[in-house]
């Protein structure tokens, strides 16, 4: 069986001044019936199908409003008051029964508070009432008179609740997974700041984050880290929770430096290291000549040194400074290199 | 929540997009090179010089490589002739009547950049060198190669041999495109295996393979004319960068870091995978 959403049939609207539609806006929201608001049924079932009719005229109108009409599924142990529109700022502070008819009256908050009298009479199939309404539109007086009546037409099964039920928990779960995503992908905006949806889980996010801190102070942790999460994630993450990524970073560098890893030295996490590594293994050495082990460093040390600094000093002996290769002591020269050179100047290649 | 999202986003696509130099008037190796030019995925980033006409050396190899694996599919062999076997420079060490597969002998001109391997593949595919160089102007031309000319098919210095560092980005893309030539290139070392069992071993003179990560090939050279030359290309995470550079005393270090740095420039100017970031369902 299909769902339906209620449908409102509405007339085009006549031509009127802002100031009479707004107000005219204003007083249709405030007094839409209950049943109108979003509910969601199926033709069939214990409840009742009504159709049901809302009139509204409000003194000094040049035209009469169109009728509004809807189709709205009534619970079938509704109370009485359930077919009373109304909205939640509104509350049935009196309320009187005679016969198959009800008296009551309604107190209306919100910004434009109003007191509304009105009256119901019902039978198993129909109903109809009148409501007059008094109140206060932007400081000024405002009142109308609304009639509504309703028509069972057959029956249905009210699912609103179930519906909204079901929209509340699948959008519960979507966001609850959304949040394990960025938990896993560690992206903090998602748990800090103004934005942050998740931000119920910044516990977990920071024991996350200190559980990484403490393996990202080995090479091999940090290695997988970076590769898992990438250099900004990792810093804004560790940013927003407060750890110093600085800190462990030099950790993970100078266990390096021990360990001889010179492959995660020259990952560009540790670039005072190489800066200070750079002269004493590389510099004034010819790059085919480097031992294999510390290419990664001395690659590195070419781009801090020639790359990011385009202009300035060049690692090499060949055109480093003399004042900087004396401070440096570079390696003595390789007869093996020497006569290597002195047969590539020989030969095109 | 999803505007905020969108808003980190942008904001961090903003941060991540460093001013755009003018490639053309920006020279951040000054005297590195005679000439040089750095590409990034085709664009170029950095250049001095690139259009001037300088010598170009073996990196000539790679227009002699392009037309020989045109001419000759393999299994193909070629006969080494006595003019070849006598080639001045850098030899494989061939002698005259030698007949090894074709494949072998592009590997021996390509890496070990053996001058009487390059000479036996333009003898064997156009006749004679003379009429092969003829070839790999008219290729040159095809090309748009308007700053090139060649002499001798591997790169000898003469009077009219020369190229720029712009055409010799352009020839470089022609023969990587040329699955052959760029699986050759790509490699460490290779060997040269005669029909009659002699097996020549030999390293790639480009020592950047290897040793910089995602470096692909593709040519070295040296003259006493030209200096140190080098086409080298390198790709990483889909983005290719393209290094040239003629007269080049410090091709290595340098190349390093002109490898490095465009990767590092690509990488800034590269947005953020915004759309991996989960936003509110």
């Amino acid at each position: 069986m299909p769902i339906h959403a209620p449908a409102v049939r509405r007339a085009p609207a006549p031509a009127l001044s802002v100031a009479v539609v707004s107000t005219l806006l204003f007083a249709l929201a405030a007094v839409a019936p209950a049943q109108a608001q979003q509910r969601t049924f199926k033709i069939g079932g214990p409840d009742e199908l009504w159709d049901t009719t809302m009139k509204m005229e409000m003194p000094g109108m040049p035209m009469a409003m169109p009728a509004q009409t809807s189709q709205v599924c009534l619970k079938k142990d509704r109370k009485a008051e359930d077919t009373i529109p109304k909205q939640d700022d509104c509350r049935v502070t009196d309320m009187k029964t005679v016969g198959n008819k009800v008296i009551y009256t309604m107190d209306c908050a919100g910004k434009d508070p109003m007191i509304i009298h009105g009256e119901i009479t019902s039978t198993p199939t129909s109903y109809d009432g009148k409501m007059r309404m008094k109140g206060k539109r932007k400081g000024e007086d405002m009142e109308m008179t609304q009639t509504f009546s309703g028509r069972k037409v057959g029956a249905c099964t009210d699912q609103t609740e179930q519906v909204v039920a079901k929209a509340k928990s699948d959008s519960d779960a979507a966001v609850a997974k959304s949040c394990a995503d960025g938990l896993d992908k560690l992206y903090a905006p998602m748990f800090f700041g103004k934005d942050a949806y998740c931000g119920g889980q910044q516990k977990q996010f920071r024991d996350k984050v200190q559980q990484l801190s403490t393996t990202m102070r080995e090479p091999a942790g940090f290695r997988e880290a970076q590769k898992k999460y990438g250099t900004q994630m990792l810093q804004d993450a560790f940013q927003a929770s407060n750890v110093n990524y600085q800190l462990t970073a030099q950790t993970a560098c100078d266990k390096a430096v021990g360990s001889k890893d010179y492959a995660f030295l020259g990952s560009g996490n540790c670039d005072e290291n190489v800066k200070r590594l750079g002269p004493v293994h590389c510099q004034g050495r010819d790059y085919y000549l480097v031992d294999r082990s510390l290419i990664p460093l001395c690659n590195r040390y070419s781009y801090l040194i020639k790359g990011s600094v385009p202009a300035g000093g060049m690692p090499t002996g060949a055109t480093g400074s003399a004042q900087q290769q004396a401070a440096q002591e570079p390696p003595k020269p390789d007869p093996m290199k020497q006569g290597v050179d002195a047969v590539r100047k020989l030969l095109p290649f | 929540m999803i505007r905020g999202a969108l808003l980190v986003a942008a904001a961090l696509a903003v941060a991540g997009a460093p001013a755009r130099a003018d490639a053309a008037a920006t020279d951040p190796w000054p005297g590195v090179a005679s000439a040089y030019l750095v590409r990034i995925d085709g664009e170029v980033r950095w250049a001095a010089n690139d259009a001037a006409r300088l010598k170009p050396a073996s990196l000539t190899k790679m227009m002699m490589a392009v037309l020989a694996v045109e001419a000759l599919a393999p299994p193909s062999e070629v006969v080494v002739s006595k003019r070849a076997a006598t080639a001045d420079g850098v030899r494989l060490g061939l002698r005259a009547g030698m007949r090894l597969p074709v494949e072998h002998l592009l590997a021996a001109a390509l890496l070990r950049s053996a001058n009487d391997a390059c000479l036996a593949l333009a003898e064997r595919v156009a006749g004679s060198e003379a009429a092969f160089v003829a070839r790999m102007n008219e290729r040159a031309a095809a090309l748009g190669l308007a700053d090139t000319h060649f002499a001798n098919a591997c790169g000898f210095d003469a009077p009219d041999h020369y190229a720029s560092a712009r055409d010799l980005a352009r020839l470089a893309d022609a023969a990587l495109d040329k699955p052959r030539i760029a699986a050759i290139v790509a490699r460490e070392s290779g060997t040269a295996k005669t029909s009659d069992g002699r097996l020549f071993r030999f390293d790639n003179t480009n020592v950047l393979i290897g040793r910089v990560d995602g470096a692909r090939g593709v040519k070295t050279g040296w003259t006493r004319a030209a200096g140190r030359c080098l086409v080298a290309m390198a790709e990483r995470a889909g983005t290719r960068v393209l290094v040239v550079m003629l007269g080049a005393p410090d091709r290595w270090w340098d190349a390093v870091a002109m490898i490095e740095s465009a990767f590092e420039d690509a990488r800034a100017r590269a947005a953020p995978p915004a759309a991996a970031f989960p936003t509110r369902p």
